[in-house]
């Protein structure tokens, strides 16, 4: 299942990129958001998408989960494209724009458990939304664990048979049905427990310092730096247009400097 | 020992009772009702005790009542000296849990954050939550999981971080459920090595229902056994309570394997030595019957 993946990917990551805090991440998302935003040049929309993909795979992020998660976005956006663009290059901008915004998001949640995304935004919400927010994450993975249980004891009393999707349908909504059940106990254990250990209206989490401050560093230059040029090249795009070719070069060469990196680690 | 018998039982230093529970009632909504009766359960500072009984004997029921989950229909429960279902928080701070669940009792995104959770709770300042959390993964040995995730943890480092989570308070009083449950061999030694420690080195006073009979002479120096339904029947020393072969095969208890060695010895020869519940004892003893003395 894809969120066990992510959250094994954000939890036991140990790339740089995981090592940056996450306050620092979401900063250069932000940024990477507005330049994407402000940016209409497909080359350069590329160089971004390719910025990213650069940085996912030096991040050592598992390929095909990325490329799953990317999925979605892509193709909402092809269907769009096709249907509100006037021209082939508008779809591959609009295409672009959707993949590079959803990659910068699919970066941060590979390398970030979601508790410490969540952890800045939850000071500012109201205490029971935040606590429900941080409270979401472990009973997530507590309900998970509890289907994928009651599935497997569904499919080995064959209860689940492709030949027989009434039959496996009913199975799978018994399976549901008993985890709505848990869940209702789970919500009053839980309460119960929080009441034992002392709570008091409000959960918090620390979130992690840097482990490393210089790509702290370089990453947020680096995002800037993406957005300077976007501003730049959306203000000055007569006389720079022409150039635009150059764009490619180097998120390319940083690609090619990552797989290289890569593959001798592998 | 028994309610027929002498009181054995270590009394603390001030003579005070840290718990006391008397013939209290539990019915749950589908009807079944536990009635903890028969003898007081009473636990004095500084003891280890040991709760025993088959399934539905009333041992969660019981440990329930003295963290205030449950509230009693009938009988008393003493915890400090209040009713802990009323009082609470008063005596919440000097209390650590470790539930029969910890998957469930683990509530925080990372070890860390939950071993932090009561003290931030209890409104600590950030230095003293950091110093304690420290202090707490370095006494467990598991400094190394701080920053993981619970969901991603073996059974036995789930366990300690739950018990880290109860330790963080320096609580006076530890109540385990089934503390040493679905734990490979190892991880059970080193937990009954945790429990052990904390109460001889911290004076915790530790409560822990079990069915790792095994654990029991090991892990506690008194023990309370409980009936189906939820009568007292026994207390004792560990010893005096494996020696009651025939209670505890009415309550379906398998005496640990050496006390079951030595009965069977005693059955067969007339001069067999005095029980032993542990490796180190059984082996003086049958050395010392061997040669004859």
């Amino acid at each position: 299942m894809n969120i066990g993946r992510i959250d094994a990917s954000a939890t036991l990551g140990r790339s740089w990129l995981h090592r940056v805090s996450p306050v620092s991440k979401l900063l250069a998302l932000t940024l990477v958001l507005a330049a994407t935003i402000v940016t209409w040049n497909v080359l350069l929309l590329g160089s971004l998408a390719l910025t990213l993909v650069a940085a996912a795979v030096s991040a050592r992020l598992a390929g095909g989960l990325v490329a799953t998660l990317i999925g979605y976005p892509a193709a909402f956006a092809t269907i769009f494209a096709v249907s509100a663009a006037t021209t082939p290059l508008g779809g591959v901008t609009i295409v672009l724009k959707a993949v590079t915004a959803a990659l910068g998001a699919i970066l941060l949640v590979l390398t970030t458990p979601y508790p410490f995304i969540f952890a800045p935004v939850q000071r500012v919400l109201p205490p029971l939304v935040g606590d429900a927010l941080l409270m979401t994450y472990r009973s997530l993975f507590l309900l998970l664990e509890k289907f994928g249980n009651l599935l497997t004891a569904a499919r080995l009393r064959a209860g689940l048979r492709g030949r027989h999707p009434v039959r496996s349908a009913r199975a799978a909504t018994h399976a549901l049905g008993g985890l709505l059940i848990y869940s209702f106990d789970l919500a009053q254990r839980s309460y119960d427990i929080m009441r034992i250990r002392g709570y008091e209206g409000r959960l918090r989490v620390t979130v992690p310092r840097s482990a490393s401050p210089r790509a702290d560093g370089a990453l947020i230059a680096t995002a800037a730096g993406l957005l300077a040029l976007s501003v730049t090249w959306r203000i000055e795009w007569q006389a720079l247009n022409p150039y635009s070719w150059v764009l490619p070069f180097v998120p390319a060469a940083a690609l090619v400097v990552a797989l290289g990196s890569r593959w001798r680690k592998a | 020992m028994s309610g027929s018998g002498e009181d054995t039982r270590p009394k603390s230093a001030d003579g005070g009772d840290l718990i006391r529970v008397s013939c209290v009632r539990h019915s749950y909504e589908d009807g079944t009702t536990v009635h903890l009766c028969g003898l007081d359960f009473v636990v004095n500072r500084g003891q280890r005790v040991a709760v025993l009984g088959p399934n539905g004997s009333g041992k969660t029921t019981l440990l329930y009542h003295l963290l205030g989950l449950l509230r009693s229909r009938e009988g008393e429960v003493r915890v400090f000296g209040v009713d802990p279902a009323q009082k609470w928080r008063a005596i919440r701070e000097r209390i650590g849990v470790v539930l029969q669940n910890v998957d469930e009792q683990l509530l925080a995104p990372t070890v860390a954050d939950d071993v932090a959770f009561s003290p931030r709770q209890y409104g600590l300042p950030e230095s003293e939550v950091g110093r304690r959390v420290d202090a707490t993964l370095a006494a467990l040995g598991i400094e190394h999981l701080r920053h993981r995730a619970p969901h991603n943890l073996s059974g036995g480092e789930k366990r300690k971080a739950a018990l880290a989570g109860a330790l963080v308070m320096e609580p006076e009083l530890l109540v385990l459920d089934e503390p040493f449950e679905g734990l490979d061999p190892a991880s059970r030694s080193a937990m009954i090595s945790l429990v052990r420690r904390l109460s001889e080195e911290r004076g915790v006073t530790v409560v822990m229902s079990t069915h790792d009979i095994d654990s029991v002479p090991e892990t506690a120096d008194y023990a309370y056994v409980l009936a189906p339904g939820g009568a007292i029947v026994f207390s004792g020393t560990p010893e005096e309570v494996f020696a009651e072969a025939d209670l505890l095969a009415q309550g379906n208890i398998k005496p640990p394997i050496l006390a079951e060695l030595f009965t069977a010895l005693g059955r067969v020869s007339h001069d067999a030595p005095e029980p032993a519940l542990s490796i180190s004892d059984a082996v003086e003893a049958l050395v010392r019957w061997r040669r004859g003395g």
